[in-house]
């Protein structure tokens, strides 16, 4: 299996929201957030299109193959 | 920790007016639980209070995900433990003589396990990645 990462501590600290922000802006529990950067929990395509359209970047540009594991496929 | 302090303290009263033999470990026991199950849902019930004020949502699509898979896993195992209970009260009593199960004691014991495992399990599947 795949694994996935995000770049959402990034573009959070680019933008200057925390975790409990951003989740209030998505409609989330922080927990909820916490997980997905942590790669621990894939968003549904409505959380992950929210997430996107708060970060002002495409969904791809937000969460990722792991390339190393894309490529060893 | 204030509520394990209090289950403690709790279960120190109960013991020294109830005694140590077995009823009144048991019974102390019992305490202890009840005041660590209502901390604990004291608790809850406020930090979900907080939340909900900050404009939190108390429920999210992880939450709903992780309920489902919890009440279905905790539905199979409290089917089959009632299913063991059955089986006990047929073959156990009727064929091999055991000692008869109490019909409220059987569904106050099944109705722990279900919420144990809820409990359980919702800590589980809250920690590690659905």
């Amino acid at each position: 299996m795949i694994d996935m990462r995000t770049r959402m501590k990034e573009l959070r600290a680019r933008y200057d929201l925390t975790q409990a922000e951003l989740a209030r802006k998505v409609g989330v529990r922080r927990e909820t957030i916490h997980f997905v950067e942590k790669g621990e929990y894939n968003p549904s395509l409505r959380l992950a299109l929210k997430i996107a359209r708060v970060f002002e970047a495409p969904v791809e540009d937000i969460f990722l193959f792991d390339d190393e594991e894309l490529e060893a496929q | 920790m204030g509520t394990a302090a209090l289950s403690i303290a709790g279960f120190m009263a109960a013991l020294y007016w109830l005694g140590t033999k077995p009823f009144g470990i048991i019974s102390s026991l019992n305490v202890a639980l009840i005041i660590g199950i209502g901390g604990y849902a004291a608790r809850r019930w406020w930090t979900t209070l907080q939340e909900q004020r900050a404009g939190h949502p108390v429920k999210d699509e992880r939450t709903l995900y992780i309920e489902g898979r919890v009440g279905h896993y905790s539905f199979l195992v409290t089917l089959y433990f009632m299913l063991g209970l059955l089986w006990y009260s047929f073959l156990g009593v009727s064929i091999l003589g055991m000692p008869d199960l109490d019909m409220a004691y059987a569904m106050i014991i099944s109705l722990l396990v279900g919420s144990v495992t809820n409990l359980g399990l919702r800590w589980y599947f809250g920690k590690k990645s659905p």
